[in-house]
């Protein structure tokens, strides 16, 4: 039952979204233990998802708001 | 009562809320401006469907959520992003010009770079904006991933594996704009 490294990394991502059943976590252990290359992945995948999560929380407020150039846009498209 | 008033009253009212909400979803300006015109053009031309038993911006919020719904069930993505073969090998198993490596500098410091910022931001963006809007969904902490799948329209397991690409493709993009320079 060992599964491929494309799998592996499938359920790598899986497992920090949905979470896995008993089968494949077991699957995914025995692969990462056995396998360098997508041990090395996992702790590519958090530090990915480390910065993306920054990334994405880097936004200020100013840019979360619609400009008031667009405000008019859309207050011109009323009208028509 | 005369309703472009009332609209635009709205805009006025609403348009920051709904757009930051658009934005966070898509990071993308142009298309959540887009999505926010397209919700009150939309509300405008309903509004007689409007009887105020909801509030304008519970009213306002549906729409864009369906406007954006649309938006992506109309996309389509690319085949070469569908297509994993660049990182595996027939047998599934890593192809060797894309064995995982650390990237050891990565910490909160290496974000402060702008260069590896804007690199990371060049980066996102050539994602398909699907794919984008299923990365950031795993990120933002209010959501739970069955209300992204279905403001996708995937199915879950779809999510996940979208996800899962998209970081491989990001991987890609970075380390070969930004750790190879």
């Amino acid at each position: 039952m060992l599964i491929s490294c494309k799998k592996a990394t499938e359920l790598i991502e899986k497992k920090d979204i949905f979470g896995l059943t008993k089968k494949e976590k077991f699957s995914l252990d025995v692969h990462v233990f056995l396998c360098a290359k997508c041990k090395k992945y996992q702790r590519l995948s958090e530090e990915l998802d480390h910065t993306l999560r920054h990334f994405f929380e880097a936004k200020t407020d100013e840019e979360l708001k619609l400009s008031d150039e667009k405000k008019g846009e859309i207050k011109d498209a009323l009208k028509k | 009562m005369n309703t472009v008033d009332n609209v635009t009253e709205w805009v006025n009212e609403y348009s920051d809320e709904l757009y930051a909400w658009a934005l966070k979803r898509t990071q993308n300006v142009h298309l959540s401006e887009d999505l926010v015109q397209d919700t009150f053009v939309a509300a405008y031309q309903s509004i007689e469907r409007y009887k105020g038993e909801s509030s304008p911006k519970t009213w306002l919020h549906s729409i864009l959520k369906h406007k954006m719904m649309d938006h992506f069930r109309k996309e389509k993505v690319k085949e070469k992003y569908e297509n994993q073969s660049a990182f595996f090998q027939k047998n599934e198993s890593w192809d060797k010009h894309n064995n995982p490596t650390l990237w050891s500098s990565m910490d909160v410091t290496l974000l402060d770079n702008p260069g590896f910022n804007e690199a990371f931001a060049s980066c996102l963006e050539k994602l398909p904006q699907k794919w984008k809007t299923a990365v950031v969904g795993k990120y933002l902490t209010d959501k739970k991933a069955g209300d992204i799948c279905k403001e996708l329209s995937i199915t879950t397991s779809n999510y996940w594996q979208i996800v899962h690409r998209a970081k491989l493709n990001l991987r890609n993009c970075i380390e070969h704009n930004w750790f190879q320079d």
